[in-house]
């Protein structure tokens, strides 16, 4: 089916996140991937270039302050984690034009005055086009930060708050760029993310399970807005976002298969390491998963992700090694998938912006830049012609592209 | 002779700088001890320049109150993502000598994270990074306590070109940065094996020939005598200065076969006639 055309300015608001390879974890290792390019600007700005070739509002890159380790070493079999975010976007101000550049820049072990130096510098740089993912950061930052032990969640995110309020405030005193100052993003959902969100956040990413969750989601946080004195559309919510994209099931079904065998048994025994500070090499994934041997010694292993309770509950009876980190591989990207042709796609998206459940989605591409020019080549057409997407930019800052007001 | 020159800003003039083939542009202020105008990250600007030149080198202040990881992190990044055109002046802020020379100590540890040969991008088996060859730096001092590794593999020049002020120079300084009225012969004393570039504070505005012609004359006296191993311009009025300092000061040391008149192949730090740094944890078995 096609929709109806949404109402004029009910534009779905698109922002790529770039991850090295794609948002698929085996997608280093998918053909048209040259790794060694992962390490140099051309591959990301080429990148940033097709994704404002296909209109996006922002490219966007997250930030990780520890490498990605199983078992007391690195996760060597899978790609290194993004470089740092704020060197890459301000390279890219200098090679493109029009499309937003957003990053995640930690609260936790940046001062104030660091963040404000550097995404002022940025927004300045590039005209007009910088966002900040506030985050405050993981406990495997910790040790490289010499603290002994990371902060609480609950002080993480008061801390999170006095230095939003404080890089505000040396902003007001720096020169401005064309859209005043960085649009100010942030992710994170639990009661003491959607205050944050609902005082600072100008787009919020967010992970929902169905079209009503969104709903409730966004319909909570706009009140929660309204609440603290700002307008309900100051906030654009964008749920993360992947699409395999497919001309007729038996295409999508191959696609699924040829994804799913780029996950090399070794990478399947590495991320269940590293979730559960594990050895699974010598195990057979086809044996019934060894919860008793993990359960074993599960006080003396720091791990990612969970304790003893929470693990219990995720193994189901009779799982396999192999069916149980399938189901811990989707669930933990935590992100809507959509399957099937452009107009399929379309749909689903167009479903969502106008069921209320979102203005628009943070999207990964299974593989960069294979998928990617597949969306922009296939589906934003599709979103251009039902008029949910612009086809050209109509302004120049990402405050524009975002339909957000210029702050003070 | 080796030729610098630091730009304000947002880096206007490296254009010019680039085609005058100057070695290397710095951003911020070397003797920078506080903070400078909010909006102005010298890194951020040099970062800014990797795409909007080509070839010449790119060398931003940074202050060692920002915690170690976050220094080599961006730095690393920043050499990976340009292809071996980083350098940076590691600036103490505050007093504490001890601390800043630790600071740079874990620095310096977390570029040797990764060996050379670590990234091994091998489909077939899966291995992306051999991780036998990632190590912990596992620093416990007085001041930091740094697990490690990087999470940035080591960088096309082994590590970014160091630049520090005399001040503060220690042994692992690639560069040392001093005032050209301040030169002598026991300049180098302090690190002997890094190269000295002496400041030159510029302001050809008012009668630029005479003045470029006297300049060149001093600058290749001090190079011809020994005492330094080159120069970083410091123009007064950058948007009169630099085309100045490019259209006339600079041929003037090309015409007497002083400087290079193209940027030679390689990365910076060959450029700059510096070795590659020996990886500390080269050989040494698991993380």
């Amino acid at each position: 089916m096609t929709g109806d055309p949404a109402e004029p300015g009910d534009l779905l608001h698109l922002g790529f996140w770039m991850l090295t390879s794609g948002g698929h974890v085996g997608s280093w290792r998918h053909p048209a991937t040259r790794p060694e390019r992962l390490l140099s600007i051309d591959h990301y700005i080429e990148t940033t270039r097709l994704a404002a070739r296909g209109k996006f509002d922002m490219v966007f890159f997250e930030d990780t302050l520890a490498a990605r380790e199983r078992n007391g070493a690195v996760f060597g079999e899978v790609s290194i984690n993004s470089l740092d975010p704020l060197v890459q976007i301000a390279a890219l101000a200098g090679a493109t034009s029009d499309i937003g550049l957003a990053a995640s820049f930690s609260t936790t072990y940046h001062t104030p005055r660091v963040l404000a130096d550097k995404f002022a510098a940025i927004d300045r740089l590039s005209e007009g086009r910088a966002g900040w993912n506030m985050v405050t950061s993981g406990a495997a930052a910790g040790r490289n930060f010499g603290s002994g032990s990371h902060p609480e969640h609950a002080v993480r995110y008061s801390k999170a708050h006095e230095t939003v309020d404080a890089v505000r405030a040396f902003w007001a005193s720096a020169p401005a760029s064309p859209q005043g100052q960085p649009v100010l993003i942030q992710a994170g959902m639990s009661q003491w993310g959607l205050d944050f969100a609902a005082t600072y956040g100008e787009a919020i990413f967010a992970a929902f399970r169905d079209i009503e969750g969104g709903r409730a989601f966004r319909t909570n946080l706009r009140a929660l807005a309204v609440e603290k004195g700002r307008p309900a559309d100051a906030i654009k919510v964008l749920p993360g976002f992947m699409p395999l994209i497919g001309s007729t099931s038996a295409e999508v079904a191959d696609k699924k298969a040829f994804y799913r065998a780029l996950i090399h048994p070794a990478m399947v025994r590495g991320m269940l390491g590293e979730r559960f500070n594990f050895d699974f090499t010598g195990y057979d994934l086809d044996r019934p998963f060894p919860l008793d041997d993990i359960l074993d010694g599960l006080e003396d292993r720091p791990m990612i992700g969970g304790g003893r309770a929470r693990f219990v509950k995720e193994i189901q009876p009779g799982d396999t090694i192999a069916a149980y980190a399938e189901r811990m591989a989707s669930k933990l990207s935590g992100h809507l998938t959509c399957e099937g042709s452009p107009e399929d796609i379309a749909d689903f998206m167009q479903a969502w912006l106008q069921g209320g459940a979102c203005d628009g989605f943070i999207m990964q591409a299974l593989q960069i830049p294979v998928e990617l020019e597949l969306f922009v080549d296939q589906v934003v057409p599709v979103l251009q012609r039902r008029g949910l997407h612009r086809r050209d930019y109509s302004g120049s800052t990402l405050r524009d592209h975002l339909g957000l007001r210029k702050p003070g | 002779m080796i030729l610098g020159l630091r730009l304000g800003g947002l880096g206007e003039g490296a254009d010019l700088a680039e085609q005058a083939a100057i070695d290397f542009v710095l951003l911020g202020d070397p003797e920078g001890a506080t903070d400078g105008p909010v909006g102005a990250d010298p890194l951020s600007v040099a970062a800014f320049l990797m795409t909007t030149t080509r070839k010449i080198g790119l060398v931003a202040c940074v202050r060692d109150d920002w915690a170690p990881f976050n220094v080599a992190r961006a730095l690393a990044s920043f050499d990976l993502l340009s292809g071996g055109r980083c350098g940076w002046v590691a600036l103490q802020a505050g007093d504490d000598a001890s601390r800043s020379a630790e600071h740079l100590d874990v620095v310096l540890q977390l570029f040797d994270s990764w060996e050379d040969n670590a990234l091994v991008f091998d489909k077939a088996s899966a291995t992306f990074a051999d991780r036998t060859k990632v190590h912990r730096i596992r620093h416990a001092g007085a001041f930091y306590t740094v697990d490690g590794p990087l999470n940035a593999p080591r960088s096309p020049q082994g590590r970014p070109v160091l630049f520090q002020p005399i001040a503060t120079a220690g042994d692992a300084a690639d560069v040392v940065l001093m005032d050209l009225d301040d030169l002598g012969p026991e300049s180098r004393a302090r690190s002997p094996t890094a190269k000295l570039l002496a400041e030159v504070a510029i302001d050809l505005g008012v009668n630029p020939e005479r003045r470029c012609a006297a300049l060149a004359d001093r600058l290749a006296a001090a190079y011809a005598g020994g005492d330094c191993d080159g120069f970083v311009f410091a123009p007064a009025n950058p948007v009169t200065d630099i085309p100045l300092l490019a259209d006339q000061l600079v041929p003037r040391l090309h015409g007497r076969g002083l400087a290079a008149t193209a940027h030679s192949a390689g990365d910076f730090r060959t450029r700059l006639g510096l070795a590659r740094p020996a990886n500390r944890f080269a050989g040494q078995i698991g993380p």
